[in-house]
């Protein structure tokens, strides 16, 4: 919200720099965003005033002007006609600059020399009439500097109101709390009308719903003649941002801006019946609104209506069919309240947020202000557009008992554990206009009308400690009972695992949890998924059932940015149905060695992806882990999909990307990933750390290099080769090739036998012995050939 | 016999002189040493001779052999002298090239500043918690002190789900479910996504908050201001400044918003700041009493503080990034740098 400086002065006698008043604001609660200087756009300009006007000697739609400006007369040419001898006129001096940059210098013009220009409103900035000159008020002194003489040196706060103090959603309510905050005397001596005439007999209202309208104030105004306000008043309401419309809404925007009740005029010919009905409005029932746009009421809109049908949407909108125009000539103003809650779902129901629903869904000061406004309002109207006035018509249905707030001084002490007498608590609350009774150890609170905020005691602590500062707050650090508190067992073992895989060369990336249906309908994911109601984007508007996607697409993005050789990983949830799990998954495509010197060149494969996960299983030394082959994978390669488990409980998946799917993607392949569930892989449990002697007897390698069936696995030799024997120790593999030299359908093995004994040497025999027995299973077993030497 | 002998001790001593690699020594010990060795094969016929020349003959070999030996062993002897020799003379490498190893990865700029705050807070003995991000209103909003139709609910666009489910859109419902499972005295945090219908140069529609609470037998705003500034001089350095000013979150009161100096100007007034001197970095407050009734705590008994903090934001200060979309484009230009 804006507030201009100029127009705070009016109710409080502030005596601080506006950059001071928006720090004190700030430290109070009420956030200063930004102080803005409003010197006007020109300069050099000066009231003068017309002594008199002549004929252009040369031309004849020209006229020239004598224009007295303080000590010195000048010569004018004008084009202008609206102008008389004896008008103040806004004048631009030789050297003077407008708006746009525009410079004045003196300028013959027909022979005929100019000393400078009178100005129209458009020429300054301050309305849109470029036709006729700006004819300033008849009080003015002339010869005076036109910003100060209209008094356009100004400085606008931007606050930022949090939602629960809608009573400082007025300049009426920041010079309250300035006045609480700096001790400024606060003033509100502004005229009201209280009219004349009878109201009676002129309208009826009629409050149905009295739970949602418990006050409802109506004036009438007579005899207006509605046309654009005074510049005085546009200027005020366009600092603060409120565009100029016709007198009569303008005061009823200036009335709200001021004193934070939002009013409505209703041209009152236009009301049918005479009569004005608060009530829920009917199902279905139709109003065309102030914004031109027909819109269809239910019972969750209260709305103002006359004999025949909706004239107003409660506290948001007026209709069209009773708006303010030219030709109105009596206005009923409507000054009411409206339970905030309603209002809110009013306006949200109807996608409309106006200033007055803005104001009420904050709640809106129910006392006299309700009043005051409307009278402060009928007084304005009176001014810019003449009438007679009617007295104040007030229906209130308010419950007259006032909320009453027990606290306690002692409350206040050890919550914000500072030590503060109770007088100046009292002082403080005195300062809010926030009256105290004492009554027992404490207090009951008297809050003010306005202030609807404050409910419960520690509304009342708030207060107090608020207005005092929070700066007087001593810091100190809390004595606790010493507790142990370690990070849980998944907290740390995530953390060891990312540091793992950043060690592997792999880059966390951070995905939105939402995606688009159709990347994952590529990835086969169709059923089971969960949307979002209202999306920002239809690219993000399902939850991810996988990791898997958006890292497709990370390597989508970075090969289009010239990066090919990429090891992604994200640990994240992923949503199915009720079910949110958290996940990691892992990515790799692009050449093994990047940016390696002297090294084999070459592509990563599914052995890369492997071994990460392997150091990642040894690190939780979770044991042996199984890859089964698995087909049912949608975007993975059939013949290179494998399932994750550890006796026998699934883990995760390992795999290619299916080719269909990066072609369709424009991803570069192949690309290989993983993906794993974190809570099963930190709940596996770990093989326990247990020592083991080291072995005090050397260990004997045997090297067998053979062909076999292709289909045979290295995993189901290794298998059989370790149960033959207590020596064997391990079972390794130096070499595999297929191809040139190897007959079709077979493979050429090169594997590594350890034979190791705890209680001696193995001698020459015994290790021949066994891997004479060794080479006669495998090739029993596996019908393996023996190659070479 | 023992002209053959001689014969071949000089042939070995001869081509033992001019032997200059390792390879070629073995060979000619081999070929008088090893099993099948024109020596070896000598000693095995002492057995063929007649007794009483058994004894000269083989004292004369053992001789030659040991001679043989000898010779063997100073031209290994010679030949690694100048192989080191040699070694220690060669050219330089050219140690400009790169060394030899997988590059490291990264870890992402936000989840190094989330173990960062962990780390101070769980060094003040919190632990840490967390929540699901698919949460139900009455945990995000209501048991926080936001009944249906508050307009503080304006101050978060919430994204729904179906079923009556929403995106969290802070990580405020933490505390409602750790307060209702266990019991006082409680210090957590709870690091996390969080999620609000916003996208602009500052705002993306998911992004990071970490959660703090602290609840006890008389925690009073005085700790409040303690703990945090604390944290925040072990994060940003002990000379910032730090400012707390009262602001409004439903479910803490009295309630704090938290600045820190600006890093960029200290204080000066510069774009970052938007001249104020001041960067917004926390929210905080004392818990609302009525927090504490949602979850069966009587505030008569227990006061507490919460407190929340925007990770991208600390992010984007610490390493002056000026796009929060940077975070979460996930290009590794980007992350590598972290």
């Amino acid at each position: 919200m804006k507030v201009s400086y100029n127009w705070l002065k009016d109710f409080v006698e502030v005596d601080i720099s506006p950059s001071e008043l928006a720090e004190r604001l700030t430290m109070a609660g009420i956030e200063v965003e930004d102080v803005v200087d409003l010197s006007p756009g020109f300069k050099g300009v000066v009231v003068g005033r017309i002594l008199s006007i002549e004929r252009h000697p040369n031309a004849d739609r020209l006229s020239l002007c004598r224009v007295e400006a303080g000590k010195d007369v000048y010569d004018i040419v004008c084009g202008a006609k609206n102008m008389k001898a004896g008008d103040r006129v806004a004048l631009a001096l030789p050297g003077a600059i407008l708006p746009g940059d525009v410079k004045i210098g003196r300028a013959v013009i027909r022979g005929v020399e100019s000393q400078g220009m009178m100005c129209s409103p458009r020429e300054l900035g301050l309305g849109e009439d470029g036709a006729n000159l700006l004819i300033l008020p008849s009080g003015l002194e002339t010869g005076v500097d036109l910003g100060e003489a209209l008094g356009l040196m100004d400085t606008i706060l931007e606050l930022s109101i949090t939602p629960n103090r809608g009573d400082c959603l007025s300049i009426l309510g920041i010079a309250r709390e300035i006045a609480a905050i700096t001790g400024a005397r606060f003033k509100d001596p502004f005229y009201l009308e209280e009219g004349e005439g009878e109201i009676e007999g002129l309208i009826e209202v009629e409050i149905r719903d009295r739970d949602l309208c418990p006050r409802y104030a109506a004036k009438i105004v007579e005899g207006v003649s509605i046309g654009p306000s005074p510049l005085w008043l546009r200027q005020r309401l366009e600092a603060i941002g409120i565009r100029p419309i016709n007198n009569v809404v303008d005061v009823t925007n200036y009335v709200m801006m001021e004193r934070g009740q939002p009013l409505h005029a209703f041209d009152y010919e236009c009301i049918r019946g005479k009569t004005i009905i608060v009530r829920r409005a009917e199902e279905g029932e139709k109003i065309l609104t102030l914004d031109g746009v027909e819109r269809t009421l239910s019972s969750e809109n209260l709305i103002i209506a006359d004999r025949e049908g909706p004239i107003a949407i409660a506290g948001v909108m007026g209709g069209k069919d009773s708006e303010v125009t030219e030709s109105t000539k009596t206005v009923l103003l409507e000054s009411a309240h409206f339970d905030p809650g309603c209002v809110r779902r009013s306006s949200k129901r109807l996608g409309l947020s106006t200033e007055s629903s803005y104001r009420f869904e904050r709640g809106v000061d129910p006392g006299e202000n309700l009043v005051k406004a409307i009278e402060r309002a009928a007084y304005l109207i009176k001014a810019v557009a003449g009438g007679r006035t009617t007295r104040t018509l007030d229906r209130d249905y308010l419950p007259k008992e006032r909320p009453e707030i027990r606290w306690r001084p002692e409350r206040v002490r050890s919550v914000t554990g500072v030590d503060m007498g109770t007088e100046e608590m009292v002082e403080v609350l005195k300062r809010l206009s926030i009256r105290c009774v004492p009554e027992g150890e404490g207090f009951v609170a008297y809050p003010p009308s306005y202030r609807m905020d404050l409910k419960e005691e520690m509304d009342i602590v708030e207060e107090i400690i608020r207005i005092r500062g929070y700066d007087s707050i001593p810091e100190s650090l809390p004595r606790v009972r010493l507790d142990l508190t370690s990070l849980k067992r998944d907290q740390i073992l995530e953390r060891r695992v990312r540091d793992a895989l950043k060690d592997f060369g792999f880059s966390e990336v951070m995905n939105y949890s939402f995606v688009s249906p159709r990347l994952l309908e590529t990835f086969g994911y169709v059923d089971g998924l969960l949307s979002i109601v209202n999306p920002l984007t239809e690219e993000q508007s399902v939850m991810r059932p996988s990791l898997i996607p958006g890292l497709v697409e990370n390597a989508r993005y970075n090969q289009n940015h010239q990066n090919l050789d990429l090891r992604l990983f994200e640990i994240g949830k992923v949503f199915s149905g009720l079910e949110e799990r958290r996940k990691m998954a892992g990515l790799i495509t692009g050449s093994r060695w990047k940016g390696l010197w002297a090294m084999e060149k070459g592509s990563v494969d599914i052995f890369d992806m492997k071994g990460v996960l392997e150091g990642i299983f040894e690190l939780l030394r979770i044991g042996e882990v199984d890859f089964a082959p698995i087909k049912d994978v949608p975007y993975l390669s059939p013949s290179r999909g494998y399932l994750l488990s550890v006796r026998g409980k699934d883990i995760g998946l390992l795999g290619e990307i299916h080719p269909v799917i990066l072609h369709k993607l424009d991803v570069k392949g192949p690309v290989f990933v993983f993906e794993t569930d974190l809570e099963d892989l930190f709940h596996t449990p770990e093989t326990p750390r247990l020592f083991r002697p080291i072995p005090r007897y050397p260990f004997v390698t045997r090297d067998l290099s053979f062909l076999v069936d292709e289909s045979i696995s290295f995993g189901s030799i290794k298998e059989r080769i370790m149960g033959m024997d207590p020596t064997i120790r391990d079972v390794s593999i130096f070499d595999l090739y297929k191809g040139k030299g190897i007959p079709e359908g077979k493979k050429s093995l090169g594997i590594r036998i350890t034979y190791l004994s705890e209680e001696r040497t193995l001698t020459e025999e015994e290790v021949n012995s066994i891997h004479t027995r060794v080479i006669k299973e495998l090739e029993e077993g596996f019908h393996i050939s023996l190659r070479g030497p | 016999m023992l002209d053959r002998l001689k014969e071949i001790e000089e042939r070995a001593l001869a081509q033992l002189k001019d032997s200059r690699r390792k390879e070629e020594v073995l060979r000619i010990k081999g070929s008088l040493l090893g099993k099948e060795g024109e020596l070896t094969r000598i000693i095995r016929s002492i057995k063929d001779l007649p007794r009483e020349k058994r004894a000269e003959v083989g004292r004369e070999i053992n001789l030659t052999k040991e001679r043989i030996e000898e010779a063997i062993k100073a031209a290994l002897e010679t030949i690694e002298k100048e192989e080191l020799k040699r070694r220690l003379k060669e050219a330089p490498v050219d140690i400009t090239l790169p060394g030899r190893r997988l590059p490291l990865g990264s870890i992402h700029p936000v989840t190094q500043i989330i173990d960062e705050i962990v780390d101070i807070f769980h060094g003040l003995g919190f632990s840490v918690e967390g929540g699901p991000e698919v949460e139900e209103d009455y945990y995000n909003f209501e048991a926080l002190n936001m009944p249906k139709d508050h307009p503080a609910r304006d101050m978060q666009d919430t994204f729904y789900l179906e079923g009556d489910r929403l995106l969290r859109t802070h990580t405020s419902p933490v505390q409602i479910r750790v307060m209702e499972r266990e019991t006082p005295p409680l210090k957590v945090i709870a690091p996390g996504k969080a999620y609000r219908r916003d996208s602009d140069v500052s705002h993306t529609p998911m992004f990071h908050q970490v959660e703090g609470f602290m609840v006890d037998k008389g925690v009073s705003f005085s700790h409040l201001k303690g703990v945090l500034t604390t944290f925040l001089h072990a994060f940003f350095s002990p000379q910032t400044p730090v400012r707390f000013r009262p602001s409004f979150f439903p479910f803490t009161e009295p309630s704090a918003e938290v600045d820190i100096g600006c890093l960029i100007c200290s204080g000066k007034g510069c774009r970052v700041c938007k001249g104020s001197g001041w960067l917004e970095v926390m929210g905080a407050g004392m818990i609302h009493p009525a927090v504490f009734r949602a979850v069966g705590y009587d505030p008569e008994e227990v006061t507490g503080f919460a407190f929340g903090m925007g990770v991208e934001r600390l992010a984007m200060l610490r390493f002056q990034i000026n796009d929060i979309r940077l975070f979460f484009e996930n290009d590794i230009r980007f992350l590598s740098q972290f």
